[in-house]
């Protein structure tokens, strides 16, 4: 029943032929092919021929400075360390420019410009910034000096998703906080409200009516110029919704976690041609296949439980191995804790803060590592339309990068750096969060002493 | 038998009421009034011990020690007093309706929403206020402020009706409440202007046609006389009538045209400050005192010290220790801002008896870390008058000023010393009660 396939052959790359009824979505199939294509085409050259990458970046510099000298551009250089350009493969022994909050160059021996800053990564690994995805309320997101932002940072986080807005967290910095609207139309379609699923089915309906009636409208008017276009006034509220997903201006993104109300949305999104985001989808591995056909993604929380009712008959209840099964079919794969903000009452890690944790209990259903990494990077960034910023380490996207100590899932890796915008955000060292953990690397040494009351000296 | 015995009390009443306060009924105080006090604090960095201040017409004219006057200058005697500048509430609520407004308000003034028989003046006479300014309550923009005398010899009189705007900027709305309003006032300006234009315009275009008029009248006259008719005189040129402005914006639209009107910036944190200097950065006719909330879990102003010590705006803070954000840590939010080389004013935390009470020992412990007591005094007085927009005429004891004075019985930076009299343009017009 599950075919597992590589992230390369997933279905909704081939769905161009699938049917007509998609053309909608083709186009964007095909920009993503595009994309795809393209990360796959750079990290060979970045990886194979580096020194042809350092000789663009430096080209591109070169222009630049002739054009005009610009005493304020800001560089930072990060040296050395185990590169994970997007999750899937690895890159050693490079050193990442950065210029002005963009990545420049990628290679092994780049000349290091006067006055830019430099990171030994050496011994660390380096990540795309980590990607929160619906998060309803990380209050800290603006306020640029709270607590809750250095939790974040801390936890390798650098873009979030608060309310509707894309922000990230650039500590101490107006400049470049604020990324934009998400794409998604919150909506719901559940089985606890009858009426409302009937009111916006009829507005869907009304609204492929709709086109139809326009599409006959543009012959007629090839045939007689004095054709009357049919009215569009009436097209609010629901019917605005309808009309702007099947446009393909939103997304949809819809709460579902089980087989009975994940199935009717996904045959509505196939029969009206939108694009889809289940969040929760507890039972997604149920059927995958429907959600895989609907081109839908799912933001999943492996950790939550969704308990087996007895007396429905058939396979139902949350499995561990739901990531991996829904990845498996090629449905992007995006992980959220189960609370959305950063709070110190998360039990067990359970908040926004240990995100790469959350991603890691999905590796342990089964889930591939490099897919378990994308699924808090590169998906959430594409699912939020900002793919061509955030989510890998790419020349030209966003100067965004967690530097761990360790691999990124391992329950005791902890993140040295912060990187937002080419600037250092958080530093383990300099802050007094985890500063006495493993201070410099070693696990051997003493804490600070002046750390009260995280550590409590030899006293105690 | 109840109607004479009742106006008869009533009769009595007033007549110990005023006898017991001569000055309030006096009807022309004496041209020149000398207080001999056992101190004067200036508030300019000067302390004269014994002090002696010459008041003529209400106005200060000399302080000094040991000064000559005139015999015939009525003598108040506080050998036993310390006199100083009385002193400036910036930011009160005092026996206000809880009303609240939310986004750009400008327009609204508390001078409308104040009925002073409702409040109790005398409270905050007799801990030294002489001047208050009653702030409108809400976010973003609220309103102006009303400032009032809160004693004299008619009462409590109203100075300003429409003092500075509040402007609160934290990490909401509060930043594009504020950028709203001043892209309104200058797109109102831009209309303004264009308006004025054109009606120029038109004015040229109707005079020529009068000229044409004329001249053709002329014509047609000197062609036939016989018929003779007489143009009517020209009508008068419509005056220009200006486009209607929000009064909302009015506020804004008067200070980018230069006009008096006077802003203050309550922050709620760091990120405000940096909010505030993005929207201002466009702006650079907009200034006005900073006015650093300490909020509930204290106050990460450190993280915006270096740009406060470039720009050095008047930060008027509340006396006492602050908790540094997220630490156990006490300290001073003055003292920062004053290393920082800011001036500072303060205000009460709040308008409850023990706020107020407390204000000037509060102060003092401030002073003492660090502060000075020249800054100190300065802070309380002129500075805190610098926000009311009145540090031309009250807040220090030098040549000119008005004679708004306290007398307290006691150092007023230590705690326990109580304001005995106060004075308002030369009158003693409140005195403590025994």
């Amino acid at each position: 029943m599950i075919g597992v396939r590589t992230p390369q052959s997933r279905p909704e790359q081939s769905s161009v032929e699938e049917s007509p009824r998609k053309m909608g979505k083709s186009k964007n199939t095909t920009a993503r092919l595009a994309l795809l294509l393209a990360v796959v085409a750079v990290l060979p050259v970045v990886s194979a021929f580096p020194a042809r990458a350092f000789a663009q970046g430096e080209k591109a510099d070169d222009k630049k400075v002739d054009e005009e000298k610009e005493p304020e551009d800001r560089y930072l250089v990060i040296r050395g360390g185990v590169l994970h350009p997007s999750g899937d493969e690895t890159v050693e022994g490079s050193s990442v420019l950065c210029k002005n909050g963009k990545i420049v160059a990628i290679g092994p021996h780049l000349d290091v410009p006067e006055g830019a800053e430099v990171i030994d990564a050496d011994g660390h690994h380096l990540y795309p910034g980590l990607v929160g995805i619906e998060t309803r309320s990380i209050v800290s997101s603006t306020d640029l000096f709270s607590l809750n932002m250095s939790l974040g940072l801390a936890a390798g986080l650098t873009t979030v998703v608060s309310g509707g807005t894309v922000y990230k967290l650039s500590y101490g910095e107006l400049e470049g906080n604020r990324l934009g609207r998400t794409p998604f139309a919150v909506i719901r379609y559940t089985t606890r409200d009858p009426a409302g699923r009937r009111r916006l089915r009829g507005a869907f309906e009304r609204m492929w009516k709709h086109q139809r009636d326009l599409e006959a409208y543009e012959i007629e008017k090839a045939k007689d110029p004095k054709a009357k276009k049919p009215d569009e006034r009436w097209i609010r509220g629901d019917f605005q919704t309808a009309k702007r997903l099947m446009d393909g201006d939103t997304v949809a993104l819809v709460r579902a976690n089980t087989v009975q109300e994940i199935r009717p949305l996904t045959d509505l999104a196939r029969k009206y041609d939108f694009k889809l985001v289940v969040q929760g989808a507890a039972e997604g591995y149920l059927c995958a296949g429907d959600l895989a056909r609907a081109g839908a993604s799912c933001i999943v929380t492996p950790r939550a439980r969704l308990d087996v009712d007895s007396t429905v008959l058939r396979a139902n209840g949350s499995s561990p191995e739901n990531a991996k099964i829904l990845h498996a079919h090629g449905v992007p794969v995006v992980v959220t804790p189960s609370r959305g903000g950063i709070s110190l009452m998360g039990l067990g890690g359970r908040d926004l803060a240990h995100l790469p944790m959350e991603a890691a209990f999905a590796v342990r259903g089964g889930l591939e590592e490099s897919a378990a990494i994308q699924s808090i990077t590169t998906e959430p960034a594409r699912m939020i339309g900002l793919a061509h910023r955030i989510g890998t380490i790419e020349v030209g996207k966003d100067a965004d990068f967690a530097i761990t100590d360790g691999d990124l899932l391992h329950y005791m890796s902890l993140v040295r750096w912060t990187i937002v915008n080419g600037r250092i955000a958080y530093d383990k060292e300099k802050d007094s969060l985890y500063n006495h953990i493993r201070p410099n690397g070693d696990a051997d040494s003493p804490p600070p002493d002046d750390h009260w009351p995280r550590s409590l000296g030899e006293d105690w | 038998m109840g109607f004479p015995r009742v106006s008869l009390t009533l009769l009595t009443v007033i007549t110990i009421l005023l006898g017991a306060r001569p000055s309030a009924v006096a009807a022309d105080p004496p041209a020149m009034v000398v207080i001999e006090a056992g101190r004067v604090i200036t508030a300019t960095g000067q302390e004269y011990s014994p002090g002696t201040v010459v008041i003529e017409d209400g106005e200060i004219v000399l302080v000094g020690t040991r000064l000559e006057y005139p015999a015939s200058a009525e003598v108040i005697e506080a050998r036993d007093l310390t006199v100083m500048p009385g002193l400036t509430h910036s930011q009160t609520r005092l026996d206000l309706a809880p009303y609240r407004r939310a986004g750009s308000k400008a327009g609204a003034q508390v001078a409308h929403e104040i009925y002073p028989s409702e409040i109790d003046f005398d409270r905050l006479v007799e801990h030294g206020f002489l001047y208050a300014a009653f702030s409108p309550a809400g976010t973003g923009i609220p309103g102006r402020a009303a400032v009032y005398r809160t004693a004299g010899a008619d009462g409590p009189t109203l100075v300003n009706d429409s003092a500075y705007v509040r402007v609160v900027v934290g990490t909401g709305s509060g930043r594009r409440d504020l950028e709203r309003a001043l892209k309104g006032a200058e797109a109102a300006i831009a209309a303004r202007t264009k308006a004025k234009e054109e009606w120029d315009k038109k004015q040229a275009e109707a005079k020529k046609k009068a000229e044409e008029a004329k001249k053709k009248a002329a014509a047609s006259k000197e062609s036939d006389k016989s018929k003779g008719a007489p143009d009517g005189p020209p009508s008068p040129p419509a005056e220009f009538v200006p486009p209607k402005i929000d009064p909302n914006l009015q506020p804004f639209v008067d200070r980018l045209d230069g006009k008096e009107q006077d802003f203050i910036f309550e922050l709620t944190n760091a990120t405000g400050y940096l909010n505030l200097e993005a929207v201002l950065e466009e702006f650079e006719e907009f200034d006005g005192p900073l006015f650093l909330n300490q909020g509930f879990r204290g106050a990460d102003y450190e993280h915006v010290l270096d740009r406060l010590a470039v720009t050095k705006p008047l930060t008027v803070v509340v006396p006492g220790l602050s908790r540094r954000s997220h630490t156990i840590n006490l300290y001073s939010p003055a003292l920062d801002f004053h290393t920082a080389g800011c001036s500072v004013a303060f205000r009460p935390n709040g308008d409850s008896t023990t706020a107020l009470r407390d204000y000037l020992s509060l102060v003092g412990n401030v002073a003492r870390e660090g502060l000075g007591r020249d800054a100190a005094f300065a802070a309380v007085t002129v500075e805190a008058a610098k926000i009311l927009g009145l540090d031309d005429t009250i807040g220090t004891i030098e040549k000119g000023k008005r004679a708004d004075l306290i007398f307290l019985d006691g150092d007023p930076l230590v705690s326990g010393t109580k304001v005995k009299r106060a004075m308002i343009g030369g009158t003693v017009v409140w005195e403590a009660k025994k």
